[in-house]
C-alpha cells in the first residue's frame, strides 16, 4: 500500500485527476447526447 | 502481380466468407439466448451484477448501460497502466505509464481503436497486456457486436420499445462468441510458434558477439483476439511484422481471416434475425466488393515499384518491398492491410509510411469511407445500415416515394440522426488535423516534410475518429497534445457515432412493419448493392477528396516528378 501511495506522489495525481475527469467527462456528455438524441 | 498472388488472395477471401456463413447463423443463434452451453458461468455474471437478462431495455437505457460500461472499463484501464510498476506479473519491472499515455491507451482499448503510442514489450507489464489491454479488446469488441444485434432487432421488431439488454447481449457475445474463437484461434498461433509465456525477457548473445534483448509474454492469445476483435493494437511495438507476432505466411492468412470473419458473418446475422437472409448477402456482397477493390489496388501500386528507387537502380521486379517483409510476400500484404483498415482493426503487417504515395492513400481511404467495409466487429454492420438508410433516402428522393427499409418507413428523423452519425467522422479528423497542421506543439510531432507530411498527420486523426488505430508512421505520437486530442477524437468516433444510431434503432422499432408491395424498393438485389456502394463512395470521397489531394495524391505527381520525402 506505502509503495502505491509513493508511486502516485511520484507521478502527478492532479494530473491524474484531471485526465479522468477528462474521459468521464466525456462518457458524461455522451450520455447527455442520449437525452438530446431523443428529442430530435 | 502475379497469378499465383493473386491466387493467394482469391482462396483466403472464398475462405473467409464460406466460415462467415455458418458463424454468422451461430451470433444469429446466441443473440436469441439459444446457444447456453456456459450456463452456469453466464448466469453466475447475471446474478452477480443484479441483472435480469430477460427485461428488454428502449435505446436510451441500451445505450446508458453500453456508456457505463465503457467508463467502468476507462476507470479500471487507467489505474492498471499508471500502477503497473507496483503490480503483479511485471518481470521486467517496468513503470507505469505516464498519465498522459495512460489516458491515450485507455481510450484507445475501450473505443476499441487500439491506438498505440507506445511499444508494448518496453511499456506494459504481463498484467497490463493481459488484465488490462486484452480484456478491453474482448469487452470493446462485445459492445460493438451487442449493439449491432440491437439494431438488427429494431428491423425485425414492429411498435415496441425494446432493443433487448445490452449486460445480456454483452455476456452471451463474450461467452459465447469472442472467447470459444479465441481459444481455437490462440491454439493455432501458438502452434505456428507465437509466445505464450510468463517467462521474463531472454538475453542472447549474437553472431557479433553482442547481447540481444528478445522479448516474450503471454502474446499468442491476445494477438487471437485482437484480430478476432478487430481490435489490432500489437503485443509487441512493430505488431505483425514482429516475428512472434507474424511468424510466417499462413500465421497471416489466419489473422486476415480473423480479422474479417466476424465483420462478413455479421451480416448474415442481420439477415437471419430480420428473417430475410438475402438481405444480409446484399450487404456482404457490397463489403467483399470493396475490399477486392482496395485490395486489387494496393496490390497494383506496390508491385509497380517506387520509380525514383528504380533509378537508383533497385530491381523493380518485386515491386516497392521498403517496409515490407519477405516472408509475407506482397500479396497477403495488400489483403492484410486492406482487411485490416477496412475492418476497422488497425494491425498492420507492413510499414504503411513506405507505401507508394497511391499504395497508402487506399488504406486511409477505407477508413474515411466510415469503417464499414467491412467495418469493425459490429460498428461494420450498424455504420453500413445508417449508409443503407441513407440509399433508401436518396432513391426515394429519385422516385417521389417516402422510402422504406425492410418494411420500415424512413422518415425526417431517422435521417438528420444518420447525419448526425456520418458527420462527426468528418468533423473530428478535419478539425483536429487542421489545427494540428498549424499549432507548432503538434507540428513538431511530424518527421517529413511536404504533402507526406500532412499524410502523416491526417492518418493518425482518421485513424483514431474511425477506430481504426492503425498507424501511418512518422509521427511521434506520445506527447501531451497528440494523446489529448487523439484520445478525444477516439471517443467522438466510437460514442458520438453509437448514440444517434442507437436512437435511429430506437425509432425504427417503434414503427409498424408496412407489408412489402408493389412498389417497394427491393434491396436485395444488386441494384440496391450498387446505390449502396455509390452512397458510401460519394459521401466518404466528397468530405474527404480535398484533403487527399493535398496529401497523398500530390505526393505521386512529386514523386513522378523526381522528389521523395
Amino acid at each position: 500500500m506505502s509503495r502505491l501511495l509513493a508511486l502516485c506522489q511520484q507521478g502527478r495525481p492532479m494530473l491524474d485527476i484531471l485526465l479522468l475527469a477528462l474521459g468521464l467527462g466525456a462518457f458524461a456528455l455522451m450520455a447527455a447526447y442520449v437525452a438530446g438524441c431523443d428529442r430530435v | 502481380m502475379t497469378f499465383f498472388g493473386w491466387a493467394q488472395i482469391a482462396l483466403v477471401l472464398i475462405i473467409a466468407v464460406a466460415a462467415a456463413l455458418p458463424v454468422g447463423r451461430y451470433i444469429a443463434a446466441v443473440s436469441t439466448g439459444r446457444v447456453g452451453w456456459l450456463g452456469p458461468v453466464e448466469r453466475l455474471f447475471y446474478r452477480a451484477g443484479g441483472i435480469d437478462p430477460a427485461r428488454g431495455q428502449d435505446w436510451r437505457a441500451y445505450g446508458l448501460s453500453m456508456l457505463a460500461a465503457n467508463a467502468a472499463g476507462f476507470v479500471l484501464l487507467f489505474a492498471i497502466l499508471r500502477l503497473q510498476g507496483a503490480l503483479p506479473l511485471n518481470p521486467q519491472g517496468l513503470d507505469g505509464m505516464s498519465s498522459w499515455l495512460a489516458f491515450n491507451t485507455a481510450v484507445s482499448f475501450v473505443t476499441n481503436t487500439n491506438w498505440q503510442a507506445y511499444s508494448g514489450e518496453v511499456a506494459a507489464s504481463y498484467l497490463s497486456q493481459m488484465a488490462g489491454l486484452a480484456v478491453q479488446n474482448f469487452l470493446s469488441a462485445s459492445t460493438g457486436i451487442a449493439l449491432a444485434l440491437a439494431v438488427s432487432r429494431a428491423f425485425a421488431r414492429g411498435g415496441v420499445r425494446e432493443l433487448g439488454n445490452f449486460w445480456a447481449d454483452f455476456t452471451r457475445v463474450t461467452l459465447y462468441v469472442l472467447l470459444p474463437m479465441s481459444v481455437v484461434l490462440g491454439l493455432g498461433f501458438v502452434a505456428l510458434g507465437m509466445p505464450q509465456t510468463f517467462s521474463g525477457y531472454v538475453t542472447a548473445t549474437t553472431l557479433e558477439g553482442a547481447e540481444q534483448v528478445i522479448p516474450l509474454g503471454p502474446a499468442a492469445f491476445q494477438i487471437a483476439i485482437k484480430h478476432l476483435g478487430t481490435n489490432g493494437g500489437g503485443f509487441f511495438g512493430v505488431n505483425a511484422l514482429h516475428p512472434f507476432e507474424g511468424p510466417d505466411a499462413l500465421a497471416t492468412a489466419l489473422q486476415i481471416l480473423g480479422q474479417a470473419i466476424i465483420p462478413f458473418a455479421l451480416c448474415l446475422t442481420f439477415g437471419r434475425i430480420v428473417g430475410d437472409i438475402r438481405q444480409g448477402r446484399a450487404l456482404l456482397a457490397v463489403m467483399v466488393g470493396f475490399v477486392v477493390v482496395a485490395t486489387a489496388a494496393i496490390y497494383a501500386a506496390e508491385a509497380a515499384g517506387n520509380p525514383l528507387l528504380t533509378a537508383l537502380g533497385v530491381d523493380p521486379a518485386m515491386g516497392n518491398m521498403e517496409g515490407k517483409d519477405l516472408r509475407f510476400g506482397m500479396p497477403l500484404v495488400a489483403l492484410f492491410t486492406a482487411t485490416t483498415t477496412g475492418a476497422s482493426c488497425g494491425a498492420v503487417n507492413a510499414m504503411l509510411d513506405s507505401f507508394t504515395p497511391l499504395g497508402g492513400l487506399i488504406p486511409m481511404f477505407l477508413i474515411q469511407l466510415g469503417e464499414v467495409l467491412p467495418g469493425g466487429v459490429g460498428s461494420g454492420l450498424y455504420g453500413m445500415l445508417v449508409f443503407a438508410l441513407l440509399a433508401v433516402f436518396v432513391a426515394g428522393l429519385m422516385v417521389g416515394r417516402t422510402p422504406e427499409y425492410l418494411g420500415k418507413k424512413v422518415q425526417a428523423r431517422e435521417i438528420k440522426l444518420a447525419m448526425l452519425a456520418v458527420l462527426i467522422l468528418p468533423t473530428t479528423v478535419l478539425g483536429f488535423t487542421a489545427v494540428s497542421v498549424v499549432l507548432p506543439a503538434a507540428m513538431s510531432s511530424i518527421q517529413d516534410a511536404g504533402p507526406h507530411g500532412l499524410s502523416e498527420m491526417l492518418y493518425a486523426y482518421v485513424s483514431a475518429a474511425g477506430n481504426n488505430g492503425s498507424a501511418f508512421g512518422g509521427l511521434t505520437s506520445d506527447t501531451p497534445w497528440m494523446n489529448v486530442t487523439l484520445g478525444i477524437a477516439m471517443l467522438l468516433g466510437r460514442f458520438a457515432f453509437a448514440v444517434p444510431v442507437l436512437a435511429i434503432a430506437g425509432s425504427l422499432a417503434a414503427k409498424a412493419k408496412a407489408p412489402e408491395s408493389a412498389g417497394t424498393f427491393p434491396t436485395h438485389g444488386p441494384l440496391f448493392a450498387g446505390l449502396l456502394a455509390g452512397v458510401i463512395l460519394i459521401l466518404g470521397g466528397l468530405q474527404f477528396l480535398p484533403s487527399l489531394t493535398l496529401g497523398p495524391i500530390a505526393e505521386h505527381f512529386v514523386m513522378l516528378a523526381g522528389k521523395t520525402f
